[in-house]
Formats: structure tokens, sequence, C-alpha cells
């Protein structure tokens, strides 16, 4: 037991200065930013997408979310779907990623709830204050989607790393444009292979409850075939 | 006086969205739905609320409130929030955002 002590204080040491730093980078880009429009919507051809492999461990942010708030990860079978991503689309899903963007503070973990004391390390939440961190932006960016009849399984949560190899949650949206990434630290919308981060893993297509891992390096050309249902939805 | 020391004691926990907060009911969601909207419009004050509807959310656990809400300037902006979340969006906020989410929400 008191082996692990040194470990314990190393991880808590860790991811603390994992917190501030992508806090402060945040702050910065963020503010710096500006505003999204359509003209700038990814091409449409020849776009990758990441691929996914095997199922992976959940995520321990994911797991005290649901078990705080249940109702958030009942079971649900979805169809996995790729979004055509018209101009209508393309420009609620840059409204909505500025307007969070824009609107929520960054905050760390522990500074705004003190999680560290209680034992929690992580602690994945909605903003409801106002302040919040990587996960909570990316939980509220997903609501206010599926609220606006973007569907459920086109929208994963996504574990990557940053080019310093600090710990991150981004939101990916699977479109015929590619995988999108919608982030606090990058203003924004990006393709997934322009954001420099390394992809670890993200919820399945299928059921948000299952994680699945990233294959290192794994990128294939979107196919619009048969093999790949597309949904155009009615984003007015 | 030790009830007030107790409640101070225990202010970090309390925190909406918070470890160990409960979820908000309906019967909380129109305070809520007043506290996010203020929270986006603190420069336009004092607001007047008006025409507040409560829907049980359909495709995301938990509530939605639609409304409108007159600003300081006598101006009168329509809002959507979500709870969780307690996150409002404003007719401001373009993209007819808000003409949707009340569309979709049979506000």
């Amino acid at each position: 037991m008191s082996a692990r002590r040194p470990t314990t204080a190393l991880l808590k040491f860790l991811s603390q200065q994992w917190s501030m730093a992508v806090l402060t980078l945040a702050i910065i880009v963020v503010s710096a930013g500006a505003s999204q429009s359509s003209d700038q919507m990814p091409a449409g051809r020849g776009v990758s997408v990441a691929e996914v492999g095997a199922q992976s461990r959940s995520m321990i942010g994911w797991t005290t979310f649901c078990e705080a708030q249940p109702a958030e990860c009942a079971p649900e079978k979805l169809t996995p779907v790729r979004v055509m991503l018209t101009a209508a689309a393309w420009s609620e899903l840059a409204a909505i990623n500025d307007l969070v963007n824009r609107e929520i503070q960054p905050i760390a973990d522990d500074e705004h709830y003190g999680i560290y004391r209680m034992g929690i390390r992580n602690w994945w939440t909605y903003p409801d204050d106002g302040k919040g961190n990587c996960n909570d932006y990316v939980l509220l960016k997903r609501k206010l989607l599926i609220k606006a009849g973007w569907p459920k399984s086109a929208l994963s949560m996504t574990v990557v790393l940053t080019p310093k190899g600090e710990g991150h949650l981004v939101l990916m949206v699977q479109t015929d444009r590619g995988d999108l990434i919608l982030d606090n630290v990058h203003e924004r919308v990006l393709v997934w292979n322009e954001t420099g981060y390394e992809f670890i893993r993200r919820q399945a297509d299928d059921d948000h409850n299952v994680w699945v891992s990233f294959r290192h390096g794994g990128a294939s050309v979107l196919q619009t075939s048969s093999d790949i249902k597309l949904l155009r939805f009615n984003s007015r | 006086m030790i009830a007030t020391l107790l409640r101070l004691a225990a202010l970090p926990f309390l925190l909406a969205a918070a470890p160990g907060e409960s979820p908000v009911t309906q019967s909380e969601a129109p305070m809520v739905a007043r506290q996010a909207v203020e929270r986006r419009l603190k420069d336009d004050g004092p607001l007047r609320f008006s025409e507040m509807t409560v829907r049980v959310s359909q495709k995301m656990p938990g509530y939605v409130v639609c409304g409108t809400v007159y600003l300081r300037n006598g101006s009168v902006e329509r809002f959507f929030v979500v709870t969780p979340g307690s996150f409002a969006v404003l007719e401001r906020d373009g993209a007819g955002l808000v003409a949707k989410y009340w569309r979709l929400n049979g506000c």
C-alpha cells in the first residue's frame, strides 16, 4: 500500500499540471479566436476519417459521469451514420461550437469543485454554472447538437493527447466531409488530422457506453458507398 | 450561527454539477433557466421574464425551458435553456438556433 503512495502523488501532480496547461492554452486560444464562417467548410473529396479498432476500456470520467447521472447513459442501440454536411448544417455546427467556446469560462476541475480532496481525479459534468474544463465543453456541445436534431451516433466523445502529451477530450462529428473535431482549445472546427493530436479512443458509433481505440496512424479515405449510411437532416 | 457555518463549509459541495449534486427537478427548471439567461444577459438587466414553458426533454434526459425576456432597453429576446447544462441559447446567437430549438421542442 505504501509503495503506491508516491505513484498516487505523482499522478495527482501530473494531473494538476495537465489541467493547468490545457486550461492556460484554452484561455489563450479561445480568447484570441474568431468565429468560423460557412466558407471555411471542409472540402468534400478525399477527406480521411480516423479508423477505430478494438473495444477499449471505458474512461473513468465517463464511468463516474454515468454513476452521477445514470439517465445520460441509459443503454441505447444507435444506428451509425455520417451527417451530410450541407452549408446549413456546417453553419449550425460552427455556431454551436463558437457559442459554447465563447460563453463557458475555462477552469480546472479541482479549482472548480475541489475534487482532489474528495478523492476524485477527473470529473466529467455539464458546466451548469457557466464554467468548466474540456470534458464539460464536450458534454454541452454534444447535448446542444442532439437537441438540434444531430444524430447521437455521429457525435463521439474522443480522448486525444496533445503534442505535449497531455490528455484532452474533444467531440468528434462524423460527416461526409470527414471526422470533424469540436474543441475548446482549437477555436475552429477542424478535420481530425489537422489538429495535431494523437487520437486514443472514442465512443463507439453504435453504443456510447462502449469505447473503442483508434488504430495508430489509421486513416482511410472516405467512400460514399452503400456501407456508409449518410443522414441529411433538417438543419433549419 | 452554527447552521450558517455549516452551510458555508458545505458551499463548495453545493455548486451546480458538483460531485454529489442532485439533478435539477422539473419544479426547479424555471429558476435554473432564469439564472442561465441572467448569466448570458448580465449587462442587459434588469430582466423581466414572461411566457416561460418547461418541457421534458425528448432526446436527452432532463428538461428544456423556452421563454421570452424583456431587456432593460425595452427589446424582447426569445431563449431556450437545457438542463442539465443550465445553458441558455439566445436569439442573438444567430444561425436560427432558437427558432429551431423552439420548433423541435414544441415551444
